[in-house]
């Protein structure tokens, strides 16, 4: 009874404030309904992307303004909709409440709570908005530890990069991303994970893995999931983008993962089938490059002039058949910094994480690379290059010389090393640690398979005995001569 | 049948003209016949109606008051729209 006092007196309270107001409207009338989209008549003076009111309370926005009649994306439940009823323009852009309480939180691409939550936002962000021009940019110079071995060494990512994580599916493309989240924690970046078109259940499963290792504080999840409404799932990486925005603008470093772009544009091409715009390509609409280069072209690093911040992106496809040159993948490939290829032989042959190393490159991010870890990844990089160019004649020639045999060896420990468990990041000194040794050539009389069993005894010991040491490198991101030779007593005890 | 295209043109035209005439028309819902002394009277309240034709169209779910309507545009002044609202205010308060 309590509760419905409460109740009667909220409804009293708002009724009370408003006083009743003349206003004039705009309006149309709904003449057509198709999956997701309306078309309707009026509405003379909508604009591109306001915000629509159907007489059920449903909103939606306009996608499409034709002579007569304008396309209305629906965002929400289409079903309840009636031709012949009214539609009012709210004269709003299409925007989103964005802030620091939805930090932990799982939301829609409206950012509405998933969890029934009231989230008390003040502030509202544009969902589209154009990317910070040249002026307020500069180059990425600050790495971003993803904490994977293999990527901060040989494809480095910087804060404000693009970075395409790319592969067939089950090659561990959402792993990479998510242990690159949970690699942030105290570093000061805010982690944006959002996902479009996937199953519940694998959300469902990668918030129980951000909340197991503490990643929640500092994340927020943007979810429409498979059986939501194609508007929603079109929205979506642009709604996580602003909400990132929000936090860019008050000079934050943000973290922004799309997983995937493939069913973005899938819902993409839905829509603009629908509303029976010229279907190209593998009938993706004409405008489907600028889909994707509007979204990640708002990933930026901005001066200190304009209050610095800087917000990175790492875009996932899923490729077919590891076919890169498909309609989707290249033109992303095209528009971002860089690209991690995931390959499925590789995962199967237990190198995880399966990066491709040859394939993969990274633009922007080496002028980011701290100084430690490039005084290892130089020659970690040429030990790979001659190990896979001699690896792959080296199986039909029985009698090889010494130095081939050694560049194999190295080349196989190298391999080794890189090698990662899931959800096990390293913190900066540890990586360059474990890869100095085998850069090194410390690990060349090690047998292949025991360097697992090494890596895992070096670590422990590097964390207790190595203690100072990694606090020092990880502080001062160099590493000095006297650090050098601390590394290799620890090294030749440990083996 | 295929229509030629300068019919077609012709037709556009007509429709548009049409449509140009209608929108420069105000349409006065009401939930009754309105007589021409409340047309009068919702004039005086709204100056910018007298210069226009106005119609007169009955919708009985408006249940009371009246809606204007020019072209796209529109002020909604009846008691349907009023309990919609607070329809949607209750469940939102919820």
């Amino acid at each position: 009874m309590k509760l419905f006092d409460q109740y009667l007196k909220e409804v009293e309270k708002e009724l009370g404030s408003k006083k009743t107001q003349v206003k004039t409207a705009e309006v149309g009338t709904l003449v057509e309904i198709k999956d997701g989209v309306a078309i309707a008549m009026g509405l003379d003076n909508s604009f591109y992307g306001e915000l629509v009111e159907f007489t059920s309370g449903v909103q939606g926005f306009v996608i499409e303004l034709m002579e007569d009649s304008v396309g209305i994306v629906v965002l929400g439940d289409y079903l309840t909709l009636e031709a012949g009823s009214r539609v009012t323009a709210t004269g709003k852009i299409l925007s989103l409440p964005v802030g620091e309480e939805l930090l932990g939180h799982v939301v829609d691409p409206l950012s509405a709570s998933l969890e029934n939550l009231k989230l008390k936002t003040k502030k509202r962000y544009p969902i589209e908005r154009i990317a910070s021009g040249v002026v307020y940019r500069k180059s990425v110079t600050v790495p971003l530890q993803t904490g994977i071995k293999a990527i901060d060494a040989l494809i480095p990512i910087g804060r404000g990069q693009r970075e395409l994580i790319i592969g067939d599916r089950t090659t561990g493309k959402t792993t990479v991303a998510i242990d690159t989240i949970i690699n942030q924690k105290g570093k000061d970046v805010i982690c944006i994970y959002c996902a479009i078109g996937q199953k519940n259940a694998k959300v469902a499963q990668v918030i129980e893995t951000l909340r197991s290792h503490g990643a929640m504080d500092y994340t927020i999840v943007v979810s429409s999931s498979a059986s939501d409404s194609a508007a929603l799932q079109y929205l979506s990486p642009y709604s996580a983008t602003a909400i990132g925005e929000y936090f860019l603008d008050q000079g934050k470093d943000v973290l922004v993962v799309y997983d995937d772009l493939t069913k973005h544009a899938w819902a993409y091409r839905q829509i603009s089938l629908i509303l029976r715009r010229p279907a190209g390509r593998e009938a993706y609409p004409g405008d489907v490059f600028y889909l994707h280069s509007r979204l990640l072209e708002r990933a930026c690093r901005i001066t200190d002039e304009f209050g610095g911040g800087s917000l990175t992106a790492l875009p996932i496809i899923e490729t077919l058949d590891n076919d890169i040159a498909a309609y989707i993948p290249t033109n992303v490939i095209s528009i971002t910094d860089g690209q991690l290829f995931l390959e499925t032989d590789l995962f199967n042959n237990g190198v995880r994480p399966a990066i491709n190393v040859g394939n993969s490159v990274s633009r922007v991010g080496g002028s980011a690379q701290t100084k430690a870890m490039k005084s290892v990844s130089g020659r970690l990089k040429l030990d790979l290059a001659q190990y896979r160019s001699l690896a792959a004649f080296s199986q039909f020639e029985s009698d090889l010389d010494a130095e081939t045999k050694q560049f194999l060896n190295r080349g196989a420990k190298t391999t080794q090393v890189l090698k990662q468990n899931k959800h096990d990041v390293y913190s900066l000194a540890e990586e360059v640690a474990i890869l100095w040794a085998a850069a090194k050539g410390h690990l060349d009389s090690l047998e292949t398979d025991k360097i697992v069993e090494f890596e895992s005894k070096f670590i422990d010991s590097l964390r207790t005995k190595g203690k100072d040491w990694m606090k020092r490198v990880n502080a001062n991101k160099i590493m000095d001569e006297k650090d050098e030779k601390e590394l290799e007593k620890l090294v030749k005890s440990t083996l | 049948m295929k229509i030629s295209s300068l019919m077609k043109e012709e037709l556009k035209k007509h429709f548009l003209a049409k449509l140009k005439q209608r929108n420069d028309e105000v349409t006065i819902v009401s939930a009754y016949p309105l007589s021409s002394s409340e047309i009068e009277g919702i004039k005086k309240i709204v100056p910018d109606l007298k210069l226009s034709k106005i119609n007169n169209e009955v919708d009985e779910k408006l249940i009371a008051g009246y809606i204007i309507r020019k072209g796209s545009k529109m002020i909604d002044l009846s008691l349907q729209q009023r309990l919609a609202k607070l329809q949607q205010l209750s469940h939102e308060a919820l």
